[in-house]
């Protein structure tokens, strides 16, 4: 049917490159292999990868930097990082810049390949953040036919699952229980800058949505909403357009 | 010189002196006294004499004086006696042969001194004499009534060549200077034999005072060559007591503190240990976890796996211990990091029933739950105490390997007027319990009763159940079961 789907796995050990290989080519992926930073930046400038499997600690430039420079000319390969035990640092730098999410050695392969799966999906995921299950569930509603959705109860949750996971969109309400919205949108932008949030409330809270937009919100809607405004605002932001009010 | 001695002279030195200044003063009075004694006696004896034989003396009547004298020498006490003229010549006496001649001794203090009696005391040993002079003096008529009332000292002087003579007696001192001796010997006797007595007590008492001062100069002489396990007897119920009691505290924090720092300093070794190999397993494990993977989905339905089921349950074997493998390291990491909470605000009670779901617990344990209504969400890093839920009811399980009951409890405890609630579970076994020796160091890294495992699943549950500024209690009785509490306080959310 379709061409099969070009992995790039990126590792110093030769144990994980092999059977990363072995597995990933008998799902139907197409694999190369790397064997450090410089040769996984080579490969990349010359096939255009979709999914790229990438070691954190290694002799020479380490993965983070590899993919700050893979990013350059292939921003829009998808990110997963491996680590056997790396500094919180590395990590945090990881998701900021853009990594689908971090595994740990030894991992389970069924995520693993779960993970690879939603990280090539078109399907852009969002993440709805409210305390209120209603609210929550109404929401779900409104977008699993184009989206892949996600629900946190919480600020801390939320911060939880963003470590985890890289959402696109980011539904956020602003008054939760815990640590506010606002401050949660903070975290967010710290943790991930490239996720877009957008700001929910229920009441009129002004100087909170002004410090919203201060923060990096992309935009802020009142509830109740209209549906099909949302959806809008959705599409428009997936489609990179500025938004105001 | 030792403080010893430096006690037993001082005590010397004090009742010594004390001793002899009594016995000085004792002896002085004692003589005085019997001085005194010897001179009212004389006194006495002269002046009775001078009344007995007043007029005898007023009539110089030879004679009768003589045998007057002869009367006192039967007092075994009088050297000699004799009458005499106020200028000294001897009327009477009591050697005959000394009539008429003079003896003025004494004669001019007596009427110089204006008093009727003089007592001087004269020679020495045998011949020590004490010489009483006593003015006899006319006796007077006895006034007639009628001239006492109108003048009491009044009355006609007797007729006839009334005048006054002296009385002498002399008393022989020896005897009273024998007894004075005697006594100042006795009294000399008795002060030796005192200080004697005085000199062992002292050496003994000023011993018996050190000696404890001794005991805790070892004791401290031993701590300082390292050794912080001695511990001094109880002494006296005095300062030198105390101080051993407080030695023994001292030395008892100084153990302790030594403790502490050997087990941080364990803990640190094992902390850069886990660290180093942790990090080195994980990537060959990672491998040989994914080839496990391949295989296992390779053989999946092939015939090979029909024939033998065998290979597909060593994969899965093979999958397991390489699980087993990886939570060891997981143990090794967590241990050696400080954990990292992520506190989200938490309901215990789900939380319980996750962690229950994810141990396997064999069919002869019974699980009894007992979670009160209502309980307030605390703020909690839900992975994290997951784990130690997990960890304590593993635990509890592996107590009971012949079966028994599982009791598991969330509760708020009644803090009655404090305004920091605390809620508590408690993970209950009805197994083989814990004995008191293991019970202090159950929660010491790399401590285990078991034959495998790394001892170090409760200190961490310790540091994380620490970390969310909880504690870990635990009742237990060997052969009766266990109880962990974890405690964590509520905070206002």
């Amino acid at each position: 049917m379709n061409a099969p789907i070009k992995i790039l796995v990126v590792d110093d050990e030769a144990g994980m490159r092999l059977s990363l290989k072995g597995i990933l080519t008998r799902k139907g992926y197409e694999v190369t292999l790397a064997a450090d930073g410089a040769q996984a930046l080579e490969a990349a400038r010359k096939t255009e990868f979709r999914l790229i499997l990438m070691d954190i600690k290694m002799p020479g430039m380490n993965g983070v930097e590899a993919f700050v420079k893979i990013k350059e000319f292939n921003p829009r390969a998808s990110v997963i990082m491996m680590t056997a035990f790396a500094s919180e640092d590395e990590i945090k730098r990881a998701l900021r810049e853009g990594a689908c999410c971090v595994i740990h050695k030894p991992f389970e392969m069924e995520e693993v390949l779960t993970a690879i799966t939603e990280s090539i999906s078109d399907r852009p995921v969002v993440l709805i953040v409210d305390d209120c299950p209603e609210t929550r569930k109404t929401l779900r509603e409104i977008l699993k036919k184009k989206y892949s959705v996600a629900e946190a109860g919480s600020g801390e949750e939320c911060l939880q699952k963003i470590a985890e996971k890289k959402f696109q969109i980011i539904l956020l309400d602003i008054k939760l229980p815990g640590i506010n919205g606002v401050e949660t949108l903070k975290r967010i932008k710290e943790m991930r800058p490239d996720v877009g949030v957008m700001m929910m409330t229920g009441h009129q809270v002004d100087d909170l949505v002004q410090q919203a937009v201060q923060h990096g919100s992309y935009t802020c809607f009142r509830k109740p909403f209209e549906v099909d405004r949302l959806i809008e605002l959705l599409d428009r932001y997936l489609k990179g357009e500025k938004v105001g009010g | 010189m030792t403080l010893k001695y430096k006690l037993a002279l001082g005590s010397i030195l004090l009742t010594g002196g004390g001793i002899l200044a009594i016995s000085q003063f004792s002896y002085h009075f004692i003589e005085r006294a019997r001085y005194s004694e010897l001179e009212s006696r004389g006194i006495l004896l002269a002046r009775h004499f001078a009344d007995q034989y007043g007029e005898a003396v007023q009539r110089r009547d030879e004679t009768e004086l003589l045998k007057g004298m002869m009367r006192l020498l039967n007092d075994p006490e009088v050297f000699d006696g004799m009458v005499l003229e106020l200028d000294g010549k001897v009327i009477a006496h009591t050697d005959i042969q000394e009539v008429g001649n003079v003896r003025g001794d004494w004669t001019e203090q007596l009427a110089r001194s204006g008093k009727d009696s003089v007592v001087q005391v004269s020679g020495a040993a045998q011949k020590a004499r004490m010489d009483i002079l006593v003015l006899a003096k006319p006796p007077k008529k006895a006034p007639s009534a009628e001239a006492f009332f109108m003048e009491p000292n009044a009355g006609e002087e007797l007729p006839g060549p009334g005048r006054a003579a002296i009385v002498r007696i002399g008393l022989k001192m020896q005897p009273t200077l024998d007894f004075v001796s005697r006594i100042r010997r006795g009294i000399m006797l008795i002060a030796a034999v005192t200080l004697t007595v005085t000199l062992a007590m002292s050496v003994v008492f000023a011993a018996f005072i050190t000696r404890p001062l001794g005991r805790l100069m070892n004791a401290i002489m031993e701590l300082g060559s390292g050794n912080t396990e001695y511990r001094v007897e109880a002494g006296p119920a005095d300062e030198i007591g105390k101080l051993g009691i407080a030695f023994n505290a001292m030395t008892k924090q100084l153990c302790e503190s030594q403790e502490k720092a050997l087990r941080s300093e364990k803990l640190a070794a094992v902390g850069r240990l886990a660290s180093g190999v942790g990090h080195d397993l994980r990537n060959p494990l990672a491998a040989i976890k994914n080839t496990v993977y391949y295989l296992r989905d390779s053989v999946k339905g092939s015939s090979l796996a029909e024939q033998d089921p065998t290979v597909m349950e060593f994969l899965e074997l093979a999958d397991r211990e390489i699980q087993n493998m990886a939570s060891i390291i997981s143990d090794l990491m967590d241990f050696s990091r400080i954990p990292k909470l992520a506190p989200q605000p938490t309901d215990i009670n789900p939380l319980l029933v996750e962690a229950k779901g994810l141990v396997e617990i064999p069919r002869n344990i019974r699980v009894v739950e007992n979670y009160s209504q209502d309980l307030p969400q605390l703020m909690l890093d839900r992975g994290k105490m997951r784990q130690v839920f997990i960890n304590l009811i593993q635990n509890a399980v592996q107590a009971m390997p012949g079966g028994g009951e599982l009791r598991l409890a969330s509760r708020l405890e009644d803090a009655g007027s404090h305004s920091q609630r605390t809620l508590l579970v408690d993970f209950e076994d009805t197994g083989c319990g814990i004995s008191g020796e293991n019970l202090k160091n159950i929660f010491e890294p790399l401590f285990t009763t078991k034959a495998k495992g790394t001892g170090l699943g409760l200190a961490i549950c310790l540091g994380l159940v620490e970390a969310h500024k909880g504690r870990i209690l635990v009742v237990s009785r060997e052969g009766n079961g266990s109880t962990f509490t974890v405690r964590l306080s509520v905070e206002k959310c």
